[in-house]
């Protein structure tokens, strides 16, 4: 593992940090298409599907030494992983910071569904807990004492469907007299 | 962190055979060189690819016990050359070269070299150390 300090080192060499940015496209780009598919335990073939792609051209996108892959390709591939894919010049310490800290855990992106879920799971969860520090007055038995399953059922218990036909429910949750609004994923039933 | 070490032999002179062959490349292999080092530590399985597609190469015969990783550039082949140790997720750098045609070497016989080399290390002669890339 190189740190920092070394590669800025090397790319304070102008051919080097030229061919450097060069090869870590070329190569990185397809690196990261294998990566996110094999997270997902995904086949070529599916990626395929997922991006109007054929396999063919999904393993040519992962072949590091292919060096053609077309920005319309991996715009595709964007897609079909449903994730969106930056290209924009950065300065060479950008580069240099996301080099050094690049893993198999830096390189997971997660698709916009899986954020939206991680999003609204936080918005009820910060709702929970709101309405047990609100509640926490009425226990004087344990002192300080958050009722976090006593919220969860309050909040259970005030979800309606929401009208909007997406299948989402929309919560309304009292608190020390006003109304918090949250909307979290569902099947309405 | 990515799943392999690559490491780089010391001779007892305290000579590196492979930062001395880096140091001759162009600016352009070094960075292939550098990114297929990365590449390769974040792959887990180097064998999840079809055979034709490998990076590394392990030698039989004349050379058995070497292992050579497969880097192209355009239409040059560049083989740094060691010791691969699967057990252990190593790869142990001994040299490298540039084939030439279909047995010529730049520098020539560093195949055979980085085998003598090979030898040494076995021997306890000389040191390995971290590989930064």
């Amino acid at each position: 593992m190189i740190t920092t300090t070394e590669l800025w080192q090397k790319l304070s060499n102008k051919k080097y940090r030229a061919a450097f940015a060069r090869t870590q496209f070329k190569r990185l780009v397809p690196l990261q298409i294998q990566t996110l598919r094999k997270q997902r335990f995904w086949s070529q073939e599916f990626l395929a599907e997922q991006a109007n792609l054929t396999q063919g051209v999904i393993s040519r996108a992962e072949d590091q030494d292919y060096g053609n892959l077309t920005v319309n390709t991996i715009l595709s591939i964007a897609e079909g992983f449903d994730v969106a894919f930056v290209g924009r010049f950065v300065p060479f310490s950008e580069l240099d910071r996301w080099y050094v800290n690049l893993s198999q855990e830096t390189m997971h992106v997660p698709s916009f569904d899986e954020e939206n879920a991680a999003m609204l799971g936080a918005e009820e969860r910060a709702n929970v807990i709101a309405i047990a520090q609100g509640n926490e007055q009425k226990d004087q038995r344990f002192g300080n004492v958050v009722d976090l399953n006593g919220a969860r059922k309050e909040l259970a218990g005030k979800a309606q469907p929401s009208s909007d036909g997406l299948g989402l429910y929309l919560l309304t949750a009292q608190r020390n007299g006003g109304s918090d609004n949250a909307a979290f994923g569902g099947t309405a039933s | 962190m990515g799943f392999w070490k690559f490491k780089d032999y010391v001779t007892e002179q305290h000579r590196s055979p492979l930062l001395e062959w880096y140091g001759t490349l162009e600016e352009g292999v070094q960075a292939e060189f550098d990114l297929l080092l990365k590449n390769l530590d974040e792959t887990e399985d180097w064998d999840e690819v079809k055979p034709r597609k490998r990076k590394y190469k392990e030698l039989s015969r004349r050379h058995e016990g070497l292992c050579e990783l497969l880097l192209k550039v355009g239409k040059r082949k560049f083989r740094p050359l060691g010791i691969l140790r699967r057990e252990t997720r190593e790869f142990i750098f001994l040299g490298g070269a540039e084939k030439i045609g279909q047995d010529a070497t730049d520098p020539e016989g560093a195949f055979d070299e980085a085998l003598r080399l090979k030898g040494k290390f076995e021997e306890g002669r000389g040191e390995v150390r971290d590989y930064y890339y």
